[in-house]
């Protein structure tokens, strides 16, 4: 499993890594974590939201650009987390080729959008928008 | 000049009209370098604040020159082409596909948060168009069209109509 996430982590960082650097790069692998995390983010507010919690409770009344700034800075909390998970040493064990890098990317596109819109249907279910 | 645009007339009168003001202005632009040359020489600031103005003026016009020149010896030399600023564009523009990419990141939470708090098909829609963005775009151009959308509130305006 920690194989294939770092693969998937790979196959993301590669697509914005341009042709002068490495995918390996500090910033290319925070950038190919990325995905991990809102796939974590959209199951942990998923099965948050299925036993009746707010998951946003602390973002109730605020305006949008506080909203945001708070998010951002979540999300430079649970970064170190996957650094910590998934570190860099591991990841430039794996080596993949070009195919298997777009592979992965493609897998990664797929899997984000398939987990957003199975929670967010759940979610309009739950509200009695749907079905 | 003559049967030209007014505008370009307007603005070609305005700038060197300013100029003319500058150039003119106290002691001369030429004396008020070669003061705080010499100042600066022999040691101390110039005397009075309207010299120390001026002679700072002249320091930041040099510094001007000087990137006026770089630019235009780089673009002799073929490094730098015509027009092009010496800006590192390739730095700025990787910095800014991957700082777009974390800050996506934040963007697909906050339209996840609008979809929870008032359940749409739009919030639906505004979610799945952050993912998309999130996902696809490397561009800087594009990135630059999807921020200017945000921040004017047009992918808000159109996704709420739903």
């Amino acid at each position: 499993m920690k194989q294939f996430c770092i693969k998937l982590i790979l196959g993301f960082a590669n697509y914005f890594t341009r042709k002068d650097e490495s995918v390996y790069d500090t910033f290319n692998l925070i950038v190919g974590r990325n995905p991990l995390i809102l796939m974590f983010f959209f199951i942990v507010t998923t099965i948050l939201n299925l036993f009746n919690y707010n998951p946003f409770y602390f973002l109730e009344g605020l305006e949008k650009l506080e909203r945001l700034v708070i998010l951002f800075l979540c999300y430079l909390i649970v970064l170190p987390l996957f650094i910590l998970i998934f570190p860099t040493s591991e990841i430039k064990k794996v080596t993949l080729d070009e195919s298997q890098l777009k592979y992965y990317y493609r897998l990664n596109a797929i899997l984000l959008f398939s987990i957003v819109f199975l929670s967010m249907l759940l979610s309009l279910h739950k509200d009695g928008l749907i079905l | 000049m003559q049967g030209g645009n007014f505008y370009d007339g307007f603005r070609q009168g305005i700038i060197v009209a300013a100029f003319n003001h500058l150039q003119h202005e106290g002691n001369g632009t030429e004396d008020v370098v070669a003061e705080a040359e010499a100042s600066s020489d022999g040691g101390g600031d110039p005397k009075g604040p309207k010299q120390k103005v001026l002679s700072e003026t002249a320091k930041v016009g040099g510094a001007l020159a000087d990137v006026v020149e770089n630019v235009a010896e780089k673009g002799t030399d073929g490094t730098l082409k015509a027009g092009e600023l010496p800006v590192n564009w390739g730095k700025v523009s990787k910095i800014a596909s991957k700082g777009g990419n974390l800050l996506g990141v934040v963007s697909v939470v906050d339209a996840a948060f609008d979809l929870y708090d008032k359940p749409s098909w739009g919030g639906l829609g505004k979610v799945i168009y952050e993912t998309a963005g999130f996902i696809a775009i490397k561009n800087p151009y594009v990135l630059g069209a999807k921020v200017f959308v945000d921040i004017t509130g047009i992918s808000d305006w159109t996704f709420s109509k739903f």
